[in-house]
């Protein structure tokens, strides 16, 4: 559990609004922070031993948009929160901004990034900071804690703030192009010397398409446009979802959202067409059909002989398409803290007992 | 220049020459960026009240936190035992030396350990009581050994119903010296007084005896070592034991530099910042002090055993001229809240 319960939000709104202001100025940003009078995150009644952790929370919050993997622009926003809440905390004497001995190259590689693109009021801000003696320099990134935690709660980042990483493109670089060129020159080469036409290639050596390495950059230039174009479509998707509340998202993700929801169609449709009229005297013991609440509804028929084992690669792969109720289910077993529940739940539905899981919802 | 005056206090260890590199940026700017930049200047404002219009989910959740706490509190104030810790934490805090001599040097490293206690009650089955001390990577062990309390040190073993003035002459501390650390495989062995025994040696003995796995254990003294000198991983469960099997499992949880805010007094180290507070055992008598004698087999008690302070103690089981009365076996207790 965040130990300040609503800050992260309030971090992650003031640093989207300065993403939106698509800007690095220090100006800007104190505008926004003016607006929200974000000064006040730390009034209230409290008292000194309280504040002291609060405000050692706030700046661990607000530190970690200051490191990879956000982008540059967030980055510096982070900076720029630190120094307003390092600046306006009501600590005395002033609690600091840990520094892991890890971070601290990155930390000085951006700090030299500001300053060679010459963005001197983010320079100025860091150095203030350093000045002010802002920083404790450690040996871990958090000091360590020591108490059976009850809860456990994974900490995630937030998608729009981070640098698309890319491993097609990191993967496929220049380098790696002009170099798959040479060779290919070099094959080609090779090529004519064996054939019997020396000019051309033999037809029976033809293996590869000649303008492959071509074809390769192609492919990595659409693969980079349709990543930026997702992003943004989910960026706008979310936004539109804070406004009109879930109804135009769809039409958004239309294209991506069609095909899971048509999947899904197919499956349902042939785990309802699988079910054949058993034979009069066999009808006591007729497969039901069940609605997919009641748990049964693997990708296929559910036929006796197929649940009787587990299959634990199987239910993964169907996991995804399973109907929002499961879904839903499994989130709430989650809360409660029971974190191994697929295997439990597995054994259920090989059983098919219909009352056990009743009493378990 | 302006800056040089900053730097001058020289706990910029990680990179002061970069400081004085981009120096030149400074000045044209800093007029501009002012922390007033980030409050509003139109009013004064108390922070001990959120403002009613704020847009912030923090102040909204805080202030719901808060109107529910005084609805439901009786008494607001901190009690005791918050400002007791808030006072350990802080007490040291921006402290600096009369001699300059004493003055803790720049780049000084500054340990974080948290020594636990070595009691397994149930109820302290989810998280066990420990104290934390700062110590400083110069120090040496020696130093650290002397600075832990326990109440293992300040027992007083025999039975003295007869003597009672005579028990506190017996104090283990003098009487049995030897203590080690035990830091990734090697055993630092206080060996500063002659009567000092080497604690490991039953352990390395034990553990080559059946090639048992643990490697090459090694013992060395513990007063020729700093901390400077070790190499350690944070967050792993050492240990200190002293008075034979008196066991402490030490973790390191953080190691740092040293800033300009912590204290600088050499002397002060190793500081104590946080101490756990434990229940204290009563007197039956006056249910006030804490109990310093235990009896057995007493005559005068309604419970076996039976706690008493000195006072109350010494006023049931002696007469005026401090003639024993009834029969019993009477043994000093010493609590483990005793450091409280």
């Amino acid at each position: 559990m965040s130990a300040v319960p609503g800050l992260q939000a309030d971090c992650e709104e003031l640093l989207g609004a300065f993403r939106e202001a698509d800007t690095v100025r220090f100006e800007r940003f104190a505008e926004l922070w003016r607006e929200r009078r974000f000064h006040t995150v730390f009034y209230g009644r409290i008292r000194a031993l309280e504040r002291n952790k609060l405000t050692k929370k706030t700046l661990e919050v607000a530190q970690q948009y200051f490191l990879p993997p956000y982008t540059f622009q967030i980055r510096v926003g982070a900076l720029y929160l630190l120094y307003g809440l390092y600046s306006t905390q009501l600590c005395q004497p002033k609690q600091k901004i840990r520094v892991a001995l890890k971070d601290w190259p990155e930390i000085h590689k951006f700090q030299q990034d500001l300053i060679d693109s010459q963005h001197y009021d983010a320079a100025y801000i860091f150095r203030t900071l350093r000045l002010a003696r802002a920083f404790h320099f450690t040996a871990m990134p958090k000091l360590l804690n020591y108490r059976t935690k009850k809860k456990f709660q994974e900490s995630e980042c937030k998608e729009e703030f981070k640098d698309p990483s890319n491993r097609v493109n990191s993967l496929i670089t220049n380098d790696v192009l002009e170099e798959l060129m040479n060779i290919h020159d070099h094959y080609q080469k090779m090529k004519c010397v064996i054939s019997a036409d020396k000019s051309q290639p033999d037809k029976a050596l033809s293996l590869i398409k000649d303008d492959f390495v071509v074809t390769l950059k192609d492919i990595t230039l659409e693969h980079q446009e349709w990543q930026q174009k997702r992003m943004k479509l989910f960026i706008n998707a979310k936004e539109t979802d804070e406004i009109t509340n879930k109804k135009e998202e769809r039409t958004f993700l239309e294209s991506e959202g069609s095909e899971r929801a048509s999947a899904l169609a197919r499956i349902k449709y042939r785990s309802y067409s699988a079910v054949v009229e058993a034979s009069k005297s066999r009808r006591h013991r007729q497969v039901k059909l069940e609605s997919s609440e009641s748990g049964s509804s693997y990708g296929k028929s559910p036929s006796k002989k197929t649940s009787r084992r587990p299959q634990p690669t199987r239910r993964r792969g169907s996991l995804e398409i399973k109907d929002e109720a499961h879904v839903a289910k499994e989130t709430v077993t989650r809360h409660i803290g029971m974190p191994v529940i697929t295997e439990e739940d597995n054994s259920d539905e090989e059983g098919v007992s219909l009352p056990k899981r009743k009493r378990r919802c | 220049m302006e800056w040089e005056a900053y730097v001058e206090g020289g706990y910029h260890t990680f990179c002061s020459e970069d400081i004085k590199h981009d120096g030149r940026h400074g000045t044209d700017l800093k007029s501009r960026k002012r922390i007033g930049m980030l409050m509003s200047s139109d009013k004064e404002e108390d922070p001990d009240v959120i403002p009613e219009d704020s847009s912030l989910l923090t102040l909204q959740i805080r202030k719901k936190a808060l109107e529910k706490r005084e609805e439901t509190i009786i008494v607001d104030r901190a009690c005791r035992q918050e400002t007791l810790a808030y006072e350990m934490e802080s007490h040291a805090i921006g402290k600096r030396p009369d001699n300059p001599t004493d003055q803790v040097e720049a780049g000084e490293l500054l340990l974080t350990l948290n020594i636990f206690y070595p009691v397994i009650f149930q109820k302290h089955k989810d998280h066990k009581p420990y104290q934390t001390v700062l110590v400083l990577g110069s120090q040496k062990l020696t130093e650290l050994r002397d600075s832990i309390s326990c109440v293992s040190d300040l027992q007083i073993g025999g039975e003295f119903s007869s003597q009672p003035d005579q028990a506190p002459e017996h104090i283990s501390k003098d009487l049995y010296k030897s203590a080690f650390f035990y830091f990734e495989g090697i055993f630092y062995n206080d060996r500063r007084y002659p009567e000092c025994r080497d604690l490991s040696r039953t352990i390395i003995e034990w553990s080559e005896s059946h090639d048992r796995g643990y490697g090459n254990l090694q013992s060395v003294k513990m007063e020729d070592y700093t901390f400077n000198d070790l190499s350690l991983k944070i967050g792993f469960p050492y240990l200190f034991c002293h008075q034979g099997n008196c066991e402490h499992i030490i973790i390191i949880t953080d190691i740092r530099l040293i800033h300009h805010d912590d204290c600088l007094d050499k002397n002060l180290y190793p500081v104590l910042i946080k101490k756990h507070w434990l229940c204290t055992r009563k007197c039956f008598v006056c249910k006030m002090y804490t109990a310093r004698w235990v009896t057995n087999e007493d005559s005068l008690a309604p419970e076996d055993p039976c706690f008493f302070c000195d006072v109350c103690f010494r006023m049931l089981h002696y007469d005026a001229e401090g003639n024993k009365l009834g029969d019993f076996l009477a043994y000093p207790y010493v609590d483990p809240g005793i450091f409280n």
